[in-house]
C-alpha cells in the first residue's frame, strides 16, 4: 500500500478511528492491532515477505536478550555477529547478490576467464534496507550497553514493524521509539492537527509537485541521447528537487500519521538546499540515515579520533556504504563516493563559520549544485547514461523544454510551484514559528486557505489514470 | 426582546457546551473537521460534475443520453424489449425498426467498448427500473478482458458507461468489481478524472463553461438508444485488401477471460430469477473480415451452451445474400461494425428470430393508442402497421385483395413531406414464391395538374424491410392524386 493511494486513503482512517476507540486502552492489544494492521499494509504488496519481517523481528528480540545476559564479551559478540549476518544476510541476498555475482563475473572476464552464472530471479522486498537497519540497531545498542532489552515481543514486533515508517523510514532507533510502544499513547488535539497538517503538507508536495517534476525527469532520463544544454541542465536541477520533495513528502506523511497515533518520530529533512556546507547538508538530509551511518560505522571505524589519512578513507568507506545501500549498483557507490570527497575537499576549504548572508547564499547554491550534479549517478541507470547525461550538457541544440511530458502551461505552472517552494523554505528556515503564527490566525481564514488548498491539489494536482510516475522515490530501496 | 434574549442564550449554551465536547474529545473534533472539509470539497467537486466542466465530450455524449432518456422513457412507458452490448448492439439493430415490426417497445442500452461484466452492472440497474420480457445479449463483450486494466486510460468507454449509469447504489456496489481502487475516484467524477484539462485540453474546457452555462433544449424525438456511427458500406479498396491481405480477423484468436464467464453466468442468474426471458445475439462483421469463425464459434459456445439461453448467430449463418458490402462499415481494422443499411437487415432477422424460435408471450401493442402515437411515423411504422382508415396525412388504397393470384394486404400513399410521398405494397408471403427479384406494377387512377388519367406505377422490392410474412414494394411519388387503384400484377425478370 502506499500512501498516495485510495487504499491508504480507507485504511488509515479506519485504523485511526479503531485505534483510539478500541485498541487504545491496553498495551498489549493495542500493540496486536499495530502488528495487525502493520502487516496488512506490508502484505498488500506481497504477503510472502512478511515472513521476512517476522523472522528478522523473532530473531533479533531473541538475541538482543541474549546478548544482555550473557556475561562473556566473547560469546556477546557472538550473538552480535549472529544478528549480524542473519539481517545483513537477508538484505544481502534479496538485494546484492545478483549485483555481487555480476561484479564477480566482470572481475574475471578481465583476466580472460568468462563465467556464465546461473541467474535465479530474485524480488526485493519493499522496505527490507529500511527495517533492517532499525533492527540491527536495536541488537547493536544492546551491545553496546546503551539500552536494555525489552521483554515485551509484542512492542518489539510493533516496534519493527510500525507501518508508517516500515517501508522508508525514518529509520528509528530503539531507545527512542520501542520506550513509545511499551506505554500508552496520548493524545491531545494540538498532536493531532499537526499530524494532519504534516501528512496534508506531504500530499501537497508529492501530488503537486514531485509527480510532475517526475514527468520531465523520467521522459528526460528516458531519452538521454536527445537531450541538449538546457533540457540536461534542467533534468538535473528537477530530479534534485524531485527527489528531496518525493522523499522528504514521504517522510512527512510518515512522521505526520504517526503523530495521529501518539507516536513521535524523528526528523528526517530540514530544509537540504539551504545548508551551508556539506556537512551541513548531511546534518540536514536524510537524518536517520545519516545518523545511523554516524553512529554505527563511521564511528566504529574511528570517527574523528584518528589520522588524517584515515579519516579520509573512513568518510570514503562510509560514504560509498552508503551508496550501496541506497542500490546494487556501481553508480550508487559513485555516488556515493562523489559526496564524500564533497565534504573532504570543499568543507575545509570553501566553507567558515560566521559566514555573511551573501557568503551563506554562495554557500547553499554551490552545495545545493554540486549534490544535483551528484546525483545523475543516483538516477541514472547505468553508468553510460550518466557520462552521456554530462556530455549533453554540452551539446547545444535548440531542443524545446515542452517535449518531456510537460506542455508549456504545465512546464510553466512547475516553475512557479517550484519558486514558490522555495521562498517558502527560506521563510520557514527564518520563522520556525510559522506554524504557530499560522494558528493564531482566525478560524475562517484558516478553512479558506486548506479548502482552498486542497481545491488547488484537486484540480491541478499531478496524477491520473495510468500515470506511472507516483510511486515513491525511496521505495525502491 | 427578551424572547429573543433568552433563545440566544440558548443558542450560545449550546454551541459552547458542544464547542466544550468537542474539546473534552479530540479525536472526534479532529474527525468532525476533516469529514466538514472532506464535504466541502466534496460539494465542489459534484458541482463541477453535475455542470460537465471536465466531461471530455459534451456535445456527443450518447452514452449518457441513453442512460437519461432510458429512465424518463420508463416513467411513462414500459420497455418490452431491452438490448444491451457494446457499439455494436447500438449501431447494428435498429430499435424503432424493431419496435415496429414486433409491436412492443424496444430499448437499446448498450454503451461503447463495454464488456460484458459493463453490461451485467448495467442490466442490474436497468432491471430495477424495468420488467422487460426479454432481454437480448450482445456477445462482443465475452471477451478476454480483465476488469482491473484499462483501455485508452483516462478516456476509456469503462468509464464512460459507469459514469452514464444514475443509480448510486448499483454503481456503489459496482465500482469494486469494475474498477482497481486506484480508479475509484476517476470512475466516480469527471472532474477528478479529466482535471488535466487545464492543462491539456484548454477548449475542451472552456467549451464545457459555455455549454455549462447554457439551458440545454428539450429533445421531444423519439429515442431509444440507436447511434448510428456507420453509412458507409465497404469500398472496393477494402474488398481489394480483403482478396490480397486476408482477413483482419482470425477467429482462433478469439478468447475469454474467468471474468468474461463469470458475469456470462451472472447475466443468465439474474435474469432466471427476475423471470425474464434472455437470448444472446451475435452481429455479424462482413464474412471477408473473418476468417475461421467456427473456432471463435465452438469458444464462446464453452461458455453460452452452459445455458439453455438461445443463441442467434448471424455471423455463423451469414446471409450473402442480404448481408452484403452496404450493410458494413469500411473499414479494415478488427472492429467492424454495421452500417444503418445493415441494422435493419439485422433488426428484421432479429425480429423473425424472436417470432419463430422463441416461446414466450410478447405484448402486441400495435392497437394501443399510446403506442401508435408514439411510433407514429417512426422508422419502419407504416412498412410493419396499417394505415387507419380515419388517418388525414396518409392514405390506404387497398386493404385485402386478392388479385392476380396476389394475395395484397395493404397499399397505400404515405406522405413523406409536401413534396414527397411513397406508395407502399404489402404482400402476403406465399410459399411457392420468391418475389424478391421482382417488381409490382400498380394501374391507378390519377389527376395530376387537373388532368384524369390511368398511370402504371412500377413499385420496387424494399431489400432493407424484410418482414417474416410480406414482401414490402415501395415507390416514391410526385405529389399526385391517386383516386383509387385499377390492377395490379408482378413482373419478374
Amino acid at each position: 500500500m502506499i500512501f498516495n493511494s485510495i487504499d491508504f486513503a480507507i485504511f488509515f482512517p479506519l485504523v485511526f478511528i479503531l485505534y483510539w476507540g478500541i485498541f487504545n486502552k491496553k498495551k498489549t492489544l493495542r500493540n496486536i492491532f499495530l502488528i495487525a494492521v502493520s502487516y496488512f499494509f506490508y502484505g498488500m504488496w506481497d504477503w510472502r515477505f512478511l515472513s521476512l519481517i517476522i523472522m528478522s523481528s523473532s530473531t533479533d528480540f531473541f538475541i538482543g536478550k541474549k546478548i544482555y545476559t550473557e556475561t562473556l564479551n566473547s560469546k556477546r559478540k557472538l550473538w552480535l555477529i549472529m544478528s549480524l549476518i542473519i539481517n545483513l544476510g537477508f538484505l544481502g541476498f534479496f538485494k546484492y547478490f545478483h549485483f555481487f555475482i555480476d561484479s564477480f563475473t566482470s572481475t574475471f572476464a578481465l583476466f580472460g576467464h568468462n563465467i556464465e552464472p546461473h541467474h535465479i530471479e530474485i524480488i526485493l522486498p519493499v522496505g527490507i534496507s529500511f527495517y533492517t537497519f532499525q533492527t540491527l540497531s536495536y541488537t547493536i545498542d544492546i551491545y553496546n550497553k546503551k539500552i536494555a532489552p525489552t521483554n515485551k515481543p509484542f512492542a518489539f514486533f510493533a516496534f519493527v514493524s510500525f507501518f508508517p515508517q516500515l517501508v522508508a523510514g525514518p529509520i528509528e532507533r530503539a531507545k527512542d521509539l520501542l520506550p513509545q510502544f511499551e506505554s500508552l499513547s496520548k493524545i491531545d488535539y494540538k498532536q493531532l492537527k499537526s499530524g494532519l497538517l504534516l501528512m496534508f503538507y506531504g500530499f501537497f508536495k508529492k501530488i503537486m509537485i514531485a509527480d510532475r517534476l517526475a514527468i520531465f525527469v523520467n521522459n528526460a532520463y528516458g531519452d538521454i541521447e536527445n537531450l541538449d544544454t538546457i533540457s540536461a541542465c534542467t533534468a538535473i536541477v528537477f530530479f534534485a528537487f524531485q527527489l528531496y520533495l518525493d522523499f522528504s513528502a514521504y517522510s512527512d506523511i510518515a512522521i505526520g500519521s504517526s503523530r495521529m497515533l501518539g507516536f513521535n518520530l524523528s526528523l528526517n529533512f530540514r530544509r537540504p538546499y539551504l545548508a551551508n556546507s556539506f556537512s551541513d547538508f548531511w546534518k540536514r538530509w536524510h537524518i536517520s540515515l545519516s545518523s545511523w551511518f554516524k553512529d554505527y560505522l563511521y564511528i566504529p571505524l574511528g570517527g574523528n579520533k584518528v589520522i588524517r589519512t584515515r579519516r579520509i578513507t573512513n568518510i570514503l568507506i562510509v560514504f560509498m556504504v552508503s551508496g550501496l545501500w541506497h542500490g546494487p549498483s556501481w553508480n550508487f557507490v559513485i555516488w556515493g563516493f562523489i559526496n564524500g570527497l564533497f565534504i573532504l575537499v570543499f568543507d575545509s576549504l570553501l566553507f567558515q563559520k560566521n559566514s555573511t548572508a551573501a557568503k551563506r547564499v554562495f554557500n547553499s547554491l554551490f552545495v545545493s549544485v554540486s549534490w544535483a550534479l551528484s546525483l545523475v549517478f543516483f538516477r541514472a541507470e547505468t553508468l553510460q547514461d550518466a557520462f552521456h547525461l554530462f556530455s549533453s550538457v554540452f551539446t547545444l541544440d535548440t531542443k524545446s523544454l515542452y517535449d518531456f511530458g510537460l506542455n508549456e502551461i504545465e512546464f510553466k505552472f512547475t516553475i512557479k510551484l517550484l519558486l514558490a517552494f522555495i521562498v517558502y523554505e527560506i521563510i520557514l528556515e527564518n520563522f520556525a514559528d510559522l506554524y504557530e503564527r499560522f494558528s493564531n490566525f482566525h478560524f475562517i481564514f484558516r478553512w479558506a486557505f486548506f479548502i482552498s488548498v486542497l481545491v488547488f491539489i484537486v484540480f491541478y494536482g499531478s496524477y491520473g489514470v495510468g500515470l506511472n510516475d507516483n510511486n515513491f522515490i525511496y521505495f525502491q530501496f | 426582546m427578551k424572547k429573543e434574549k433568552k433563545k440566544n442564550q440558548k443558542f450560545n449554551s449550546d454551541t459552547s457546551s458542544n464547542s466544550l465536547f468537542l474539546d473534552k474529545n479530540p479525536i472526534l473534533k479532529i474527525i468532525v473537521k476533516s469529514i466538514l472539509l472532506i464535504l466541502i470539497l466534496s460539494i465542489g467537486i459534484v458541482v463541477s460534475d453535475r455542470k460537465g466542466y471536465f466531461d471530455p465530450d459534451q456535445t456527443n455524449n450518447h452514452t449518457k443520453k441513453k442512460w437519461d432518456t432510458f429512465y424518463s422513457f420508463v416513467e411513462k412507458n414500459e420497455v418490452d424489449l431491452l438490448l444491451m452490448g457494446n457499439s455494436h448492439m447500438y449501431s447494428g439493430i435498429n430499435p424503432k425498426n424493431l419496435s415496429n415490426t414486433l409491436g412492443l417497445n424496444a430499448f437499446i442500452l448498450a454503451s461503447p467498448g463495454t464488456r460484458i461484466i459493463d453490461t451485467y452492472f448495467g442490466l442490474k440497474e436497468a432491471l430495477q427500473i424495468s420488467k422487460p420480457k426479454l432481454v437480448v445479449i450482445e456477445t462482443y463483450g465475452i471477451n478476454n478482458f480483465n476488469p482491473y486494466e484499462l483501455s485508452k486510460q483516462n478516456l476509456s468507454d469503462q468509464f464512460k458507461s459507469f459514469y452514464a449509469r444514475k443509480s448510486l447504489k448499483t454503481k456503489l456496489l459496482s465500482t469494486v468489481s469494475l474498477f482497481k481502487s486506484d480508479n475509484y475516484l476517476y470512475a466516480w467524477s469527471n472532474s477528478i478524472r479529466n482535471h488535466e484539462f487545464i492543462f491539456k485540453d484548454t477548449t475542451q474546457l472552456s467549451k464545457n463553461f459555455l455549454l455549462a452555462q447554457k439551458k440545454p433544449k428539450k429533445n421531444r424525438d423519439l429515442y431509444l438508444g440507436r447511434f448510428a456511427a456507420f453509412n458507409k458500406g465497404i469500398s472496393k479498396k477494402i474488398l481489394a485488401k480483403y482478396n490480397t491481405d486476408g482477413a483482419p480477423v482470425n477467429g482462433e484468436d478469439y478468447d475469454y477471460s474467468i471474468y468474461a464467464e463469470k458475469y456470462v453466468d451472472k447475466i443468465v442468474a439474474l435474469c432466471k430469477e427476475k423471470n425474464i426471458e434472455l437470448i444472446f445475439l451475435t452481429l455479424p462483421m462482413y464474412h471477408k473480415h473473418i476468417e475461421n469463425y467456427a473456432s471463435w464459434k465452438n469458444k464462446l459456445g464453452e461458455i453460452l451452451h452452459k445455458h439453455p439461453n438461445k443463441w442467434m448467430d448471424m455471423q455463423s449463418d451469414f446471409d450473402r445474400i442480404n448481408f452484403t458490402t452496404n450493410c458494413f462499415q469500411d473499414t479494415y481494422k478488427s472492429n467492424q461494425h454495421m452500417t444503418y443499411y445493415g441494422s435493419l437487415i439485422a433488426s428484421y432477422k432479429l425480429a423473425g428470430f424472436i417470432k419463430t424460435e422463441l416461446n414466450i408471450e410478447l405484448p402486441n401493442r400495435k392497437k394501443e393508442v399510446k403506442w401508435r402515437k408514439m411510433f407514429f411515423g417512426q422508422e419502419g411504422f407504416f412498412e410493419n402497421n396499417t394505415v387507419m382508415q380515419d388517418d388525414k396525412t396518409n392514405r390506404l388504397l387497398w386493404k385485402n385483395k386478392k388479385i392476380n393470384g396476389l394475395i395484397i394486404d395493404e397499399v397505400s400513399v404515405i406522405k413523406e413531406d409536401k413534396k414527397k410521398y411513397v406508395l407502399i405494397a404489402k404482400i402476403k408471403k406465399q410459399k411457392q414464391d420468391d418475389l424478391s427479384k421482382c417488381k409490382l406494377s400498380l394501374l391507378a387512377n390519377t389527376s395530376n395538374q387537373e388532368q384524369d388519367k390511368i398511370v402504371r406505377i412500377n413499385l420496387n422490392y424494399d431489400k432493407l424491410h424484410q418482414l417474416t410474412d410480406q414482401y414490402i414494394f415501395k415507390s416514391q411519388l410526385k405529389p399526385i392524386e391517386i383516386y383509387n387503384l385499377v390492377n395490379a400484377s408482378i413482373i419478374c425478370n
